[in-house]
């Protein structure tokens, strides 16, 4: 089994179950995006498979092998938060250079990428610039260099450019689509915004439900990098919410709220 | 940075040496009235802190004093700083050692001197022991609570990332722990070096507080107002030019 394979069967807080039944499947270089009602456990799952959870009921694979270490995070994989979560004591460089650090503690002759990276997403004059003298946009993209320094196979998104103004988002989203084109990570990327979604993702997978669970896995027509306010993406929104008029609260159909997979065509 | 030479912040230096100037005034004048000699005035002393510092004596014992300053401060800070983030970190042995804790933080200095001296012997061990006990409560408990502050959001990155255990120390975990160790290290400094004497004073024949022990014996005021005046000022000293230097450091980012 080639690419990532979650299979979730029961996710608890607290004694109540938040994350259902859950199967999703991912082949290398896909970009998924993850869609629900907040509250859904989109960032549980996602949490999950980053390793900084492990108490939990199911398997995440890849390749068929156990995707991560117990209580470890898997290597050459990379994360954005809701917030930058940058070390506000630590230079733009050094914060992307903290993620470097395994390797270039292990890998003689490791020859850090962090400078290379941040004049790539257009911070080259800010390399030695704190946190909080950086605009909240310059922060993301302080992030978004972090999380591809570790040349990432997986990348884990959730909700990163979230209250941004829309300019400021668009770079940003463009910046993703850039790094990714040419390292080409497996991309899991949380939102509540449906147009991100369907603008950046080949897939868009809908979560809802108490616990949660997938209640619909989208193909996403056209290629990725599409404007958020474009016809294209506005079209596909209405023909999809004309479908399943209640999708983003977490219901499917009143009917049968358990279906899953539409085909293709 | 060039801000902290501009007309405006030269003030407050001005302010500080003008009640200087004043506290030796008045100081001066109570002196001069009363008369007597168990209140020398400012001259009298500065007197004998010359006569001391010539003659060697002065500089001799306040080495000695300022090295158990310093290796009672160092233990204290060290042992102190790794409990307290333990118990900051682990909820059940904090509940375990709180008690041990509160009891730690109320014995007083006297009888841990005491007690040191009795079952350690008359020696530098004992004394610098003493002095570094009596401290390490107050360390355990402004450190834990920074243990206790640490943003779990930030430990996450370094999970995420694989963070080497020893780089997330340093440049994950302590940084967020560096405004609680201060102030740590400031009460201490100011804790350590006066129970550092009454620790000379009961039990030890050299140090600053053995010598105003045998001044008290001789009634010669001055010369324990001029001890006083010389290893405060080397406090201040310590204050000015490592505590305050390496705080602005340490919290440079915030500007």
């Amino acid at each position: 089994m080639s690419g990532l394979h979650i299979h979730i069967r029961e996710k608890r807080f607290d004694g109540a179950a938040v994350l259902g039944e859950c199967c999703i499947e991912a082949a290398p270089g896909e970009f998924i995006a993850l869609v629900g009602p907040s509250g859904a456990g989109k960032s549980t799952l996602l949490s999950l498979v980053a390793g900084l959870d492990d108490d939990y009921d199911g398997d995440i694979t890849w390749n068929g092998r156990p995707l991560s270490a117990p209580g470890q995070s898997p290597a050459h994989m990379g994360m954005m938060f809701q917030e930058p979560r940058l070390m506000p004591w630590l230079s733009a460089l050094d914060n992307v250079k903290l993620a470097e650090a395994e390797r270039s503690a292990h890998e003689p002759g490791y020859r850090s990428r962090a400078a290379g990276l941040l004049e790539e997403v257009g911070l080259g004059e800010a390399l030695h610039v704190w946190p909080n003298h950086l605009s909240g946009g310059m922060q993301r993209r302080v992030a978004l260099a972090r999380a591809f320094v570790v040349e990432p196979q997986l990348l884990l998104m959730d909700e990163p450019f979230v209250s941004l103004d829309m300019p400021t988002g668009n770079r940003l989203r463009r910046s993703l689509l850039q790094l990714c084109e040419r390292q080409r990570p497996l991309v899991l990327f949380v939102t509540h915004d449906l147009r991100e979604a369907l603008a950046l993702a080949d897939r868009v997978v809908f979560l809802g439900g108490t616990p949660a669970r997938v209640l619909l896995d989208h193909p996403v027509e056209g290629a990725r990098g599409k404007d958020l306010e474009s016809a294209e993406v506005a079209a596909a929104q209405q023909a999809l919410l004309a479908r399943h008029p209640r999708l983003l609260s977490g219901i499917l159909d009143p009917g049968q709220p358990l279906a899953t997979h539409e085909d293709t065509a | 940075m060039a801000r902290g030479r501009s007309p405006v912040n030269r003030r407050p230096a001005l302010v500080r040496a003008g009640s200087f100037a004043g506290l030796v005034l008045v100081w001066q004048i109570i002196a001069l009235v009363a008369r007597s000699d168990v209140l020398p005035g400012p001259l009298a002393v500065l007197e004998a802190l010359f006569a001391h510092t010539l003659s060697g004596e002065l500089p001799y014992h306040l080495t000695i004093t300022l090295a158990r300053v310093g290796v009672a401060f160092m233990l204290a800070m060290a042992i102190g700083t790794a409990v307290g983030i333990v118990l900051g970190r682990y909820r059940q042995l904090d509940l375990v050692f709180d008690g041990a804790l509160v009891l730690g933080l109320n014995i007083p200095a006297l009888v841990t001197i005491i007690l040191c001296y009795v079952w350690f012997g008359l020696n530098d061990v004992a004394a610098v022991l003493a002095v570094a006990l009596n401290k390490i409560p107050t360390v355990v408990v402004m450190v834990r609570e920074g243990a206790r502050a640490v943003d779990p959001k930030l430990l996450a990155v370094a999970q995420a990332y694989r963070v080497p255990r020893m780089v997330s120390l340093r440049q994950v975990f302590l940084p967020q722990l560096y405004p609680y160790l201060m102030g740590a290290a400031r009460s201490g400094l100011a804790l350590i070096w006066k129970i550092v004497l009454v620790v000379e004073l009961l039990g030890r024949s050299n140090g600053v507080g053995f010598q105003l022990h045998v001044y008290y014996q001789f009634f010669d005021i001055s010369s324990i107002l001029a001890y006083t005046l010389a290893f405060a000022g080397v406090v201040l000293l310590i204050e000015a030019c490592v505590m305050r230097p390496l705080e602005n450091r340490l919290s440079r980012w915030r500007a």
